[in-house]
């Protein structure tokens, strides 16, 4: 009976003390934290095409380079052609630049028909691939984005010029007379033919150079008379030049 | 009959004699009126205010590989029993916000949190959390340390378990429910204040090969993201 009298009495102050340790004096507060992390995103939009390309002749095109994030961005410049004029046109390509949120840079790329160019390229068309990426300004990684343009490039394809230099309209021709006639085409001439008086036989003149192309032609095969010789020219899409002249022969 | 008589009034004499001697003995008292017994008081401002409070930290336009100053706080025992400090941290939640391209091209997709590896530490469909760490600290260095509201490496810094540098969140997972300041037995006296500071690192991934590896994350995924917790600081009255 006693040590059950014991046992109720510890029990008891046992309890107490955890009570007591439950209750003590304590008080919480909370903060909130709240952390927001930026963007780096750029948008490319055609400004102007180039025009058509031709040879040796620099051509400029432009496009606009914004930075839509909310960070300083560096951004680099890749520019290539998949198709014709892989590697038949030589760009300057911009310098590694640098742009605040919300600026527009105005890019503009010089563009040079040039490199193993042939006359078989006058009338090709080909997408210029502009590759921009994008990179904060102080990071190894970080964000970044890569945005590419199509921006579509043509050659030109002018058709020949002609001039004839003689014989002239209405000249008196005999013996040998040398036919020479002027063709321009800034992607070259695939040939230069004249015939007489619309007859099948065709002759081919000889490049000479500096645009001019000759024919020693012999007028006593014809008869005495008035004739009309037809000039031809072709460049390499067979877009042709014509132009004529009337000779009076007299041998 | 006569002798009972005499007994009782003899038991009355003397009864009436001592009574009256004692009662008559010198004697003095005095009242103090209205004693009370006051408890005291544990009360822990942050600013000076009390609970709920507003948001105190922040950082924004965060980009990769860089440090930030997430701010401080004064923590006041503004009652008059010391107490001990305790810091914890729960309710990380990271939402995603915008969803821009440069994400999604990167595999984040609308309510999904890119965690191939299941580490994360937070609920919400953003990233954030998942690529920052988070590191606080009691000013506490010499000099210009104490009051420059920024966690230099001579504070009272506060580490997770395990953590044997400065990365406090270990594994960019910041440990929730867990008293940061139980180690450091940091006693506010009443009166007494102490400047809590928080600092973040928005960790780059290319210094991270793991994240681009196996755990598939990328810097862009967590772009526009935002990041939150509740600091929960306490005092407890000393045993």
């Amino acid at each position: 009976m006693k040590n059950l009298l014991k046992g109720i009495f510890f029990t008891a102050l046992v309890l107490s003390f955890l009570q007591g340790v439950a209750t003590l004096f304590s008080d919480t507060e909370a903060a909130t934290e709240n952390y927001q992390a930026g963007s780096l995103e750029i948008n490319l939009e055609n400004y102007s095409s180039a025009g058509e390309l031709f040879p040796h002749t620099p051509e400029n095109c432009s496009f606009l380079v914004e930075n839509t994030g909310t960070l300083p961005i560096k951004y680099e410049i890749s520019l290539s052609f998949a198709g014709a004029l892989k590697n038949k046109v030589s760009i300057t390509t911009p310098a590694t630049s640098t742009l605040n949120p919300g600026q527009v840079d105005t890019v503009t790329l010089e563009l040079l028909l040039s490199q193993g160019f042939s006359p078989t390229l006058k009338g090709e068309s080909d997408l210029l691939e502009i590759t921009v990426s994008a990179t904060q300004v102080n990071a190894i990684g970080g964000f970044r984005d890569e945005k590419t343009l199509d921006i579509p490039i043509k050659v030109a394809s002018p058709a020949p010029t002609f001039n004839i230099l003689s014989p002239t309209t209405g000249a008196t021709v005999s013996g040998k007379t040398l036919i020479q006639v002027e063709v321009t085409d800034a992607f070259g001439i695939s040939g230069v033919y004249f015939t007489i008086d619309q007859d099948n036989q065709q002759f081919q003149l000889e490049d000479k150079g500096s645009n001019i192309y000759q024919f020693l032609w012999d007028s006593t095969t014809l008869s005495n008379g008035t004739h009309t010789l037809y000039f031809v020219a072709y460049d390499a899409l067979n877009q042709s030049a014509s132009d004529l002249v009337q000779i009076d022969v007299s041998n | 009959m006569k002798k009972g008589l005499v007994l009782i009034m003899t038991v009355a004499l003397v009864t009436l004699l001592v009574g009256t001697g004692f009662a008559a003995l010198f004697s003095d008292t005095e009242t103090v009126a209205a004693n009370s017994f006051t408890a005291g008081s544990l009360d822990l401002t942050v600013d000076g205010e009390n609970g709920p409070l507003t948001a105190k930290f922040s950082a924004d336009n965060m980009q990769p590989g860089k440090f930030y100053d997430g701010g401080c706080v004064t923590l006041t025992n503004a009652g008059t029993l010391p107490g001990q400090l305790t810091v914890m941290v729960n309710n990380l939640v990271s939402n995603e916000n915008d969803l821009i391209e440069p994400e999604v091209s990167d595999g984040d997709a609308p309510g999904v949190e890119v965690d191939l590896d299941g580490y994360h530490g937070n609920t919400g469909d953003g990233e954030l959390w998942d690529q920052i760490s988070v590191g606080f600290c009691l000013e506490a260095g010499a000099g210009s340390h104490s009051t420059n509201n920024h966690c230099d490496w001579d504070d009272l810094r506060f580490k997770a378990p395990g953590s044997t540098n400065d990365d406090y969140s270990s594994y960019y997972s910041i440990k929730q429910n867990y008293d940061y300041a139980a180690s450091k037995n940091v006693v506010l006296q009443p009166g007494e204040s102490v400047v809590f500071c928080t600092e973040l690192r928005f960790v780059d991934d290319a210094t991270n090969s793991w994240w681009g590896g196996s755990a598939g994350m990328t810097n862009n995924q967590a772009m526009t993201d935002e990041a939150l917790l509740d600091f929960i600081f306490g005092l407890n009255q000393l045993p």
